[in-house]
């Protein structure tokens, strides 16, 4: 019994890293752009295929599969402000017309999904592990894959937390999320910021389905439950807040760990709807309360 | 050295400036003061680039500035500071100085001028670490202005710096603000506080509904018949 | 001019919608035809609620696969006759989404649209793994459709289209009647331009925005029934997000806020879409994905060039 607990603790540590990895850049996105992107889930499966094409096709090592599967998402991201969030912008002016947004990003998340369908088919494909071998503990035993993602995972939040702590640029982002005009008479670049940031959440996205990709294997749709676990999660933590983000998916994590001493697996999916519902229902503002802007 | 010449400006559809005009010379202290809706924040929010003006022109020393963004014309060497402040609350008082230095070039330059600004104002150089919502009202004003001094502008805009004051920060307000001027930094100065902004101004421009009113100094405004019944009278009562 | 096109254009089209079984009598055409009216049901819904009322719903995959289920399960399990399942599916996702309108009343934009999205997820999880009611992944099959109809092909299918046409026809003209004729429509409107203008108006806003909640699911489960019946098959992909977005597309398509423009919007893009299968089956949704960015951004007023957007 004390085995398996442990067992379902390590799993829902793992799972969880992989979780903020993708929901901090969700949460990030939103709390300097207002915007939710529904196109999140799109980009963990472009980093997958980006893996993909790296690692299998061309033959690079791991490690650069990864890190150009991350450079890859980014690059792609940087268009999507620019693009289409700015024009959106423009024609609405002052105007507070959050909605759009979220018709505008379902567009682009139905858009990128089907386009890959298109360019690379439906199979799933197979990425070979990055680690191989399994780490014993005596009681249970973890793959070094499924501990290369949360180390890793690890690495890159602690970098985005530095960054946004110590950095210069990384005081911008957090200016601009807390006052957008007062950021600009520091001479802060808003529409820079935006892209940057949002190429910086849909990165670190990337770099998570690129990581996943050889437990998950790669698939058009492979984001998009993600997406709407994120969802979950960032009301849970609180809208726009980082720290309430990562604790939440932890805790998402691993209640969908523990849930299958409970309730049958396939049902393992709804926990994080649930809670959604129910935290929508009597605590819109997230268990650490405030979160960011609405 | 700044330039507003026939502007008519406001927010999407709806015209607040109908026609104005004034400049600030090198070096000068300007005071903007009218009835509230008179126009003053949307004047200094198009001249420093918030809002694009229907038409007429902004121009520093003879640069025209329509068409820049605020984050350009900061770099141009022209300081803002919003009503109330616009501080970073959240975020640390040295985050906020750092913020300020953000237009200059390296990180390296910008630290220097953060730490010429704790040796000017001591009192933050102890509160570093403190959060600047944290720091009385007072404080925070200064704190503002000190930010926006990061950068060695050449000219300041500053948005009711007395605004919902107790009189003795007031005071220390304006002091901070004498001592800039003393040290060659020209500002344009938005006031309803009228006593205070006539007290340091060279020169007062008075804005009704949208239009320039008066222009002239201190003394001539006072013995303004017209002028001193319709907008003295008012904001002393 | 914009309304001049739709003097001559809506009659038009409702003609040509009623004699299509006569001009072109044959059943290829007439299923695509059947299922694009099915569609514009479902736009049209999801624009009462999101388009006209501005509370955006990401659920109604959701409510149109409650509707769809709804039909199926009791005309099999329980031998429900059709038309009674119709209005049995009606009232299902009127409960489901009245459930959901609750929360509506207090959360706005951004949250509005998650918590429906996760409504519709939970409906797509329930059909998926429901094995003993739903038929899990494989769905729902073997169940009677409309009864009394003629039982050579073409006629049949003639038959079927003109029934579908006839409900989608009569529940728009309802829906638009209580957008445009009613004090509830004034109200529909207040709420999206300002709500808390609208308050303090006097308007009761939690009461109508629940209404609106309660109509357009109806009608999506409506929507949702008709496919059931039609098709004749019903699987937990109904209820996926696709769906929704295809729904959301058509709308965006035709023009927000009101009620027609997104019924002719799925009727193109559905025409559209079916159109680019013959290409390759994936371009479809591409279409659908490009059509919503570059009509929310550059088109807003959609091809129905109607009021504001929402």
């Amino acid at each position: 019994m004390l085995e398996s607990l442990a067992e379902f603790a390590i799993q829902g540590i793992v799972l969880g890293g992989l979780y903020a990895l993708f929901a901090v850049g969700l949460t990030l996105i939103f709390g300097v752009l207002d915007v939710i992107n529904v196109a999140h889930g799109e980009f963990f499966a472009i980093g997958g295929y980006l893996a993909f094409a790296a690692i299998v096709v061309l033959h690079w090592p791991g490690a650069a599969g990864v890190a150009g599967a991350a450079v890859g998402t980014f690059l792609l991201g940087l268009g999507v402000y620019p693009l289409l969030l700015a024009p959106l912008k423009r024609r609405l002016g002052a105007r507070p017309r959050g909605p759009l947004y979220l018709v505008l990003t379902l567009g682009l998340s139905t858009f990128l999904q089907s386009s890959l369908l298109a360019a690379a088919g439906g199979d799933y494909l197979r990425v070979p592990p990055y680690a191989g071998g399994v780490l014993d503990l005596s009681f249970t035993a973890v793959s070094h894959q499924r501990l290369l993602v949360l180390v890793v995972s690890i690495v890159l939040l602690g970098g985005l937390f530095l960054f946004l702590r110590f950095h210069r640029e990384g005081l911008a982002v957090r200016a601009v999320a807390q006052n957008p005009d007062a950021a600009q008479a520091m001479g802060i670049n808003l529409p820079r910021v935006f892209a940057l940031t949002l190429a910086l959440g849909v990165g670190l996205a990337g770099a998570g389905g690129a990581l996943m990709a050889p437990l998950f294997n790669v698939y058009p749709t492979v984001g998009f439950p993600l997406t709407i676990k994120a969802f979950a999660i960032t009301i849970l933590g609180g809208m726009g807040n980082l720290a309430g983000a990562l604790v939440a998916s932890f805790l998402i994590s691993l209640a969908e760990a523990f849930s299958v001493m409970l309730i049958p697996s396939e049902w393992q999916n709804a926990i994080a709807f649930a809670v959604m519902i129910v935290m929508l229902l009597l605590r819109p503002s997230g268990l650490l309360g405030g979160g960011g802007r609405r | 050295m700044l330039r507003v010449a026939d502007v008519r400006s406001g927010y999407g559809k709806l015209e607040i400036l109908q026609s104005v005009s004034l400049a600030v010379g090198e070096g000068e202290i300007v005071g903007l003061i009218g009835p509230n809706g008179a126009g003053k924040s949307t004047l200094l929010k198009t001249a420093f680039g918030y809002l694009a003006p229907f038409a007429g022109e902004v121009a520093l020393e003879g640069r025209p500035l329509v068409g820049l963004r605020p984050d350009q014309v900061v770099r141009l060497g022209v300081g803002y500071v919003a009503q109330a402040g616009g501080l970073f609350a959240d975020m640390t008082v040295h985050e906020n100085l750092v913020l300020g230095g953000y237009a200059l070039r390296s990180s390296r330059e910008a630290r220097a001028a953060v730490d010429e600004l704790y040796a000017r104002f001591p009192l933050f150089a102890a509160r570093r670490r403190q959060p600047a919502g944290s720091l009385s009202g007072g404080e925070q004003r200064i704190l503002a202005v000190a930010r926006a001094l990061a950068v060695r502008p050449r000219l300041l805009l500053l948005d009711e710096p007395s605004a919902a004051l107790a009189p003795r920060f007031i005071a220390d307000v304006y002091d901070t603000i004498r001592a800039l001027n003393g040290g060659g930094i020209a500002m344009l100065i938005v006031e309803q506080n009228v006593e205070a902004i006539l007290a340091v101004a060279h020169r007062v421009f008075v804005l009704d509904l949208g239009r320039n009113a008066f222009d002239g100094t201190p003394a001539e405004l006072r013995a303004s018949d017209r002028i001193r019944r319709l907008y003295l009278g008012e904001d002393e009562g | 001019m914009i309304a001049r096109v739709r003097v001559i254009a809506v009659p038009a089209a409702l003609v040509v919608a009623a004699l299509l079984p006569a001009l072109i009598p044959h059943p290829f055409v007439l299923t695509l035809a059947t299922q694009a009216m099915v569609w514009a049901l479902l736009a049209a819904s999801w624009d009462l609620l999101s388009g006209y009322t501005g509370q955006v719903s990401f659920g109604h995959a959701g409510f149109f696969a409650l509707g769809a289920y709804a039909a199926a399960t009791a005309t099999k399990h329980a031998d429900l006759s059709p038309w009674l399942g119709l209005v049995f599916a009606a009232l299902v996702a009127a409960l489901v989404g009245g459930l959901a309108g609750f929360p509506a009343l207090r959360l706005r934009g951004h949250y509005l649209a998650l918590v429906t999205l996760g409504l519709a997820e939970i409906v797509r999880l329930v059909a998926q793994n429901w094995l003993e009611l739903t038929g899990g992944p494989f769905g729902i099959h073997d169940y009677r459709t409309f009864p009394g109809l003629p039982a050579a092909p073409l006629a049949h299918r003639q038959a079927r289209y003109v029934i579908v046409v006839a409900i989608v026809a009569a529940s728009v003209v309802a829906m638009r009647a209580l957008c445009e004729r009613t004090p509830a429509g004034k109200a529909f409107r207040a709420i999206r331009e300002d709500e808390v203008l609208a308050e303090m108006l006097g308007i009761r806003t939690t009461v109508y925005k629940l209404l609106a909640f309660v109509v357009s699911s109806a009608f999506a489960g409506l929507a949702g029934a008709l496919y059931a019946y039609d098709v004749q098959l019903v699987s937990p992909s109904v209820a996926s997000a696709a769906t929704t977005s295809f729904v959301i597309g058509m709308a965006v398509f035709g023009g927000l806020g009101t009620v027609w423009g997104p019924v002719l919007g799925a009727l193109l893009l559905f025409g559209l879409s079916e159109g680019l299968r013959f290409i390759g089956v994936v371009y479809n949704l591409i279409a659908v994905g490009l059509v919503i960015m570059i009509f929310v951004v550059f088109v807003p007023r959609g091809l129905a060039g109607g009021r504001r957007t929402a």
